[in-house]
């Protein structure tokens, strides 16, 4: 019993010394154990948590999420009507003209009625009210509407991600080239960006539309090649955007460290600067999907980009443009595709805004 | 060889992933925080009666009085607990020093006293900030009262009431209107009487924070060229603490008193700084001015953050000067708060050394200086070079100032300790008090020691 | 801006001073254009004889005159204007193994001249001898090889550390550009340099955002080590940092450059610092060398008013001992517009009137004890 007793004590004892040994062995510096009671946050998690910390984030994540879907596997489950079909199961219809015969055919004094019916066939079945057969009717050509929204959306989206990823490749290089040289290439590029910025871009493209036009172009690659014009005028903004933070970064001390480390030019701008500028870019590729969009639907709407029977959102609202009675009775055939526009815009808007907060170093941990 | 370097490897990417907060845990964090910050949010904006914040001191001699304040931020990666159970006091016409390093809470006890923390990731949670001020006397409409001159026999002085002519205005009897003579002082401004009020700031609604800040204490912050807006000229800026504090103060009076008090603060040619933009002035002349702009508003405690760390030594030893001279001058209190030993040693009459949010040792600038009994506050003293010293290695605290989230239960400085006994291992350790004004929060002065 | 603040220091020199200051000589029919212009003469004529003197075979590192101007104004063909002459005809001889230390208030252009040494900033004119050879003129293609042997470490930990890489990445990217070892072996030798520097092991795959200060400049100081340089250049290391950190800073900053005999050149405004660190130790004022000797001679015998001051403003952590203080007055005049003569002479106390009209001539003194002062050349007795 005693000799359990000494034990213990002498087992605690040695306990008690090696915890003092522990506490009193500091190494000169590094981590001790006070720190690692500390849990921060992992970078990704900590943009995640960010992001959706603010409501509208993920509402805009809601609608662009749910558009997609939409738009990509839509077409997929309801695969009853395809874009460019016409419905042709109308109703058949009939006319009837009462007709006078010539008098020398006739008999007089008897009493003749002749009836010509004419049977036609109405086989396009336009402007159709929502229905079991058509879930949001049929516009002016007999088009399914719901199925030329799902198609619209993808040419609609794919062109705005198209244009803004070109938009933005010639913007990073030609605003890389600048902050990085500066000087007399700066000073070109700069000027260039202005001059860009001068020109009224609509009315250009209405001239291109109508070059084009005469020369034949084929209606299908029409939209690409102006929303490739475009791109090449409305580059100067990102160009901007990336010359400022190249101009800021350079003077960051570790641009310095990069310099004194003796690392090549191109390791600079690629590894060290690039990385750095892509959260803005990224945050400003995505405010521009939604003027992109916008840009399609103006261009379609004014008949300049994706012609009928192409489905775009922006050609699904131009029927309102010729016929007057469409705007005032068929509300189906142009609120849709004008819903569709506003809500890809405004998520983007929204997504961009919770990005830009969710990727702001300046933010508090 | 290979597959041990492949382990090696494994075995750090367990390691750091696992400093990593998952996310369970984040969520568990946001949640708890925000019922907390609501519920503190909630009780800041509820309406109060007076009889709630107006309380008396502990002691007459104090002007500021802080008793285990807790201020705490609620971050994402936890409860931050930046000021964990501070107490000091700060009598009448001295200067207190807060000394610490980064993170240690000296910034946010100050921001706390003047209820700057911004809401709601920062709150105070807990303890009084009893702050005697010596506001206007008001009546019952909330006017302040004026001092009247009086003549000789102590009778008030009275004023014919002159209108837009010159001519003296009469009643209905045909007597002349009489005003009562408001005293005025040397800027022209008029007296009002004043009263001694004690706030309990932490619970003083922020309507009323408005009426201490600015006049009652004022704050000079650390950088000088951030502080004062660009836009405005000093005048302007410096005549704005007037006119907003002082009233009755008009456009004259209000530029006889900042020109006042350029001069107090040593600038030599004060018309010609009145009306220059702050651009146009180095570190050390704006320095000034927001000295000057502090002392406009005749507050009886100067919060003084940091404000020659951003300067030059040279312009340092002048700014401290000025420090030094002022107080004598004004009838007030400062509270420097610095990391700089030197600064503390130059200025202060009490000294109170924080460490991880707590105060660790506290008492006159000798005690400090000369019997320092902490071992963080002896560490302090040797690690720094001095001019005269002239050893081959100095001596170093190991290890890195904590980040105060999920501190222990034992004392915060043991794992950089040099000294530490068994017990350190236990509670945190009380306050101890070795002299009348020492104290000390170390188990190696319990009372078996 | 500067002619403004300009107005405003000089007017804080009382009038007893300024009679104090017109006693020595008489400088009344000083002509300051013409005697300028001798002046430089003089000047340039010397540059261009030392210019031909052969490197010291002693010193890791030799700077003879060298100046960095910065352009404010350009004409539209683009020669300059005005300039902001951030380094002004400065030389100094650094042994290996040495460590210099530099003081210096904001805007005396310290900074400028460590980035300028390892020619980060093109020179405007001088030379600068690394181990014998002028590098003032190397392209950034010969540079960039010599960047192995000089490094920097930098002021604030916080910005010189590219945010998005690991520490690990950051560490071992020196290494593998500058081909210092193997790629094989790249991680161990991080591993290893870690370790001396004071990092663990399971840093490697952290960022720098989540180390505070003193290792964030822990992590500087190994990627500064990792390409094994033989001159670093510490441009103000310690002073962001906390007081028990610091120490830690310099404890280890001094047994790396007993381990690897490193040269240093420690650029700081905390004198106590440069005190403890240095063995040679200049003081610059706006953008010249005002002293420059062994530290033990700067500081028991310092001859420039200004080291005088700035010695005597440092604050004492010992409230018994109120020592007397030499207050300087006004402001740091602004280094695009420095005053002439003697660029100290508007706030020293030691003004002489030849002190407005004429530089002082940068004189050694005692042996490896260089001073430029009026004050100091008519009192100065051996």
């Amino acid at each position: 019993m005693q000799e359990e007793e000494n034990k213990i004590k002498e087992f605690e004892e040695t306990e008690a010394v090696k915890e003092t040994v522990e506490s009193a062995v500091v190494d000169t510096d590094g981590e001790k154990p006070l720190d690692k009671n500390l849990k921060l946050m992992s970078p990704t998690r900590m943009v995640i948590r960010r992001f959706f910390r603010s409501k509208l984030s993920i509402v805009g994540l809601v609608m662009l999420i749910s558009l997609i879907v939409f738009c990509w596997l839509g077409p997929v489950v309801y695969n009853r009507w395809s874009e460019t079909e016409t419905d042709s199961n109308g109703v058949l219809k009939y006319t009837w003209y009462t007709v006078s015969p010539d008098e020398g055919d006739i008999d007089e004094g008897e009493f003749y009625q002749f009836y010509q019916y004419i049977v036609t066939r109405k086989d396009v079945d336009t402007l159709a009210a929502p229905s079991a057969d058509h879930l949001l009717g049929t516009d002016d050509k007999g088009m399914d509407i719901f199925t030329r929204l799902m198609y619209g959306g993808r040419l609609s989206l794919t062109i705005s991600f198209l244009a803004v990823f070109l938009t933005s490749a010639f913007g990073i290089v030609m605003g890389g080239i600048a902050g990085y040289y500066g000087g007399i290439v700066d000073n070109i590029i700069m000027r260039l960006c202005d001059v860009l910025m001068c020109l009224p871009t609509l009315p250009l493209m209405l001239i291109i539309g109508t070059v084009l036009d005469s020369n034949g172009v084929d209606s299908k690659y029409y939209i690409y090649l102006l929303m490739g014009l475009l791109s090449l005028f409305s580059w100067p903004g990102m160009a901007r955007l990336v010359r400022g933070q190249i101009l800021f970064l350079r003077e960051q001390e570790y641009m310095v460290a990069a310099e004194a480390m003796g690392y090549s030019t191109v390791r600079k701008i690629f590894k060290h600067l690039i990385p750095n500028i892509l959260p803005q870019i990224l945050v400003s590729m995505t405010l521009s999907l939604g003027s992109m969009i916008l840009y399609e639907s103006t261009l379609s709407y004014l008949n300049l980009g994706v012609k009928i029977p192409l489905a775009s959102w922006g050609t699904m609202v131009e029927v309102i443009s010729h016929d007057v009675n469409i705007l005032k009775y068929n509300f189906n055939v142009w609120g849709p595709p004008g819903f569709c526009i506003i809500i890809a815009v405004l998520g983007f808007n929204f997504i961009g805004d919770g990005l830009r907060d969710a990727l702001d170093p300046k933010q508090r941990r | 060889m290979d597959i041990k370097k492949i382990f090696k490897k494994g075995e750090n990417k367990t390691k750091s992933d696992k400093h990593y907060l998952s996310g369970k845990e984040v969520r568990e964090i946001a949640k708890a925080n925000s019922k907390e910050m609501r519920r503190l949010e909630k009780e800041k904006n509820r309406k109060r009666p007076e009889s709630e914040y107006v309380t008396s001191m502990r002691d007459d001699g104090n002007i500021l009085e802080i008793e285990d304040l807790h201020s705490y931020f609620f971050t994402d990666q936890g409860v931050v607990k930046a000021v964990n159970g501070v107490s000091f006091d700060i009598p009448l016409n001295s200067t207190v020093g807060v000394v610490g390093e980064s993170g240690c809470g000296k910034s946010v006890t100050s921001m706390s006293v003047m209820r700057l923390l911004q809401g709601p990731t920062g709150q105070i949670v807990n303890g009084a900030i009893r702050f005697k001020a010596n506001d206007f006397k008001r009546d019952k409409n909330g006017e302040p009262i004026p001092v009247y001159e009086k003549d000789e026999n102590g009778d008030i002085i009275y004023d014919k009431v002159l209108d837009k002519d010159g001519n003296v205005k009469t009643d209905k009897d045909g007597k002349p209107l009489l005003k009562p003579r408001q005293k005025k002082d040397s800027a022209g401004l008029g007296v009002y009487e004043k009263e001694e009020k004690v706030f309990d700031i932490a619970k003083t609604p922020i309507h009323e924070m408005y009426r201490i800040r600015g006049r009652q204490m004022a704050m000079v912050f650390q950088e000088p060229m951030t502080s004062l807006n660009p836009v405005f000229t000093i005048g302007n800026q410096l005549d704005e603490v007037t006119l907003l504090h002082i009233p009755g103060a008009d456009k004259a009076s209000a530029k006889a008193r900042s020109l006042q008090m350029l001069e107090m603060v040593g600038i030599a040619m004060p018309d010609r700084v009145y009306a220059s933009y702050p651009h146009e002035l180095s570190g050390g002349m704006r320095q000034r001015v927001m000295i000057a702009m502090a002392l406009a508003g005749e507050p009886r405690l100067i919060i003084a953050d940091e404000p020659t760390t951003a300067l030059d030594v040279t312009i340092q030893a002048q700014i401290l000067e000025l420090f030094n001279d002022l107080k004598t001058r004004i009838n007030g209190s400062i509270l420097l708060i610095t990391h700089d030993l030197g600064v503390i040693a130059e200025m202060a009459d009490y000294v109170v050394v924080m460490y991880a949010g707590r105060i660790i040792e506290k008492g006159t600038a000798m005690e400090i200086f000369h019997n320092p009994l902490h071992p963080y506050t002896q560490g302090l003293q040797k690690s720094k070079p001095t001019m005269k010293s002239s050893e081959n290695e100095l001596f170093n605290i190991p290890g890195n100032v904590p980040n105060p989230i999920n501190m222990p239960d034992n004392c915060y400085f043991k794992e950089r300790c040099s000294k530490c006994v068994k017990k350190c291992s236990g509670d945190y350790p009380e306050m101890i008090q070795v002299s009348p004004t020492h104290f000390v929060a170390c188990h190696l002065y319990g009372k078996e020691n | 801006m500067s002619i403004e603040q300009d107005k405003i220091n000089t007017a804080e020199t009382s009038p007893e001073e300024e009679k104090k200051i017109a006693s020595d000589g008489d400088f009344s029919n000083f002509d300051d254009e013409a005697e300028f212009l001798k002046e430089e003469k003089a000047r340039e004529e010397k540059i261009e004889a030392d210019k031909l003197l052969p490197p010291d075979e002693d010193a890791i590192l030799e700077v003879r005159h060298l100046k960095k101007y910065f352009t404010l104004k350009k004409t539209l063909l683009g020669k300059p204007l005005s300039s902001l002459k951030a380094v002004d005809d400065v030389s100094f001889k650094v042994k290996k193994g040495e460590t210099l230390g530099i003081v210096g208030e904001s805007g005396c252009g310290k900074t400028t001249m460590g980035r300028t040494i390892l020619k980060l900033y093109q020179p405007t004119s001088g030379q600068i001898f690394f181990k014998g050879k002028d590098i003032a003129d190397y392209k950034p293609k010969e540079m960039r090889a010599l960047r192995k042997q000089m490094q920097i470490v930098f002021q604030d930990p916080y910005s010189s550390l590219p945010p998005r890489s690991t520490v690990g990445d950051l560490l071992s990217e020196p290494v593998k550009v500058h081909k210092v070892v193997p790629p094989s072996e790249v991680k161990d030798y991080v591993l290893d340099l870690m370790e001396q520097c004071g990092l663990r092991d399971y840093y490697y795959e952290r960022y720098p955002h989540e180390f505070s200060g003193g290792q964030r400049q822990r992590i500087c100081i190994a990627r500064a080590l990792s390409v094994n340089p033989e001159l670093v250049v510490c441009d103000e290391p310690v002073s962001a940092l906390d007081v028990s950190i610091q120490a830690q800073i310099i404890n280890l900053l001094k047994r790396l450059q007993k381990e690897r005999q490193l040269t240093y050149i420690f650029i700081s405004h905390d004198l106590s610092v440069v005190k403890f660190i240095s063995d040679k130790i200049g003081i610059m004022y706006l953008g010249s060398m005002m002293e420059f000797g062994n530290k033990k001679e700067i500081f028991d015998n310092p001859l420039h008013p200004y080291t005088k001051a700035l010695f005597s403003a440092v604050p004492n952590p010992d409230p018994t001992e109120k020592a007397e203080r030499i207050i300087l007055k006004g402001d740091i005049p602004s280094p695009a517009n420095p005053p002439k003569g003697c660029k100290f002479h508007t706030r020293c106390n030691c003004a002489m009137e030849i002190c407005k009209h004429i530089a002082p001539e940068y004189k050694e003194y005692e042996e490896g004890h260089f001073v430029a002062c009026h004050y100091c050349e008519k009192n100065y007795k051996k």
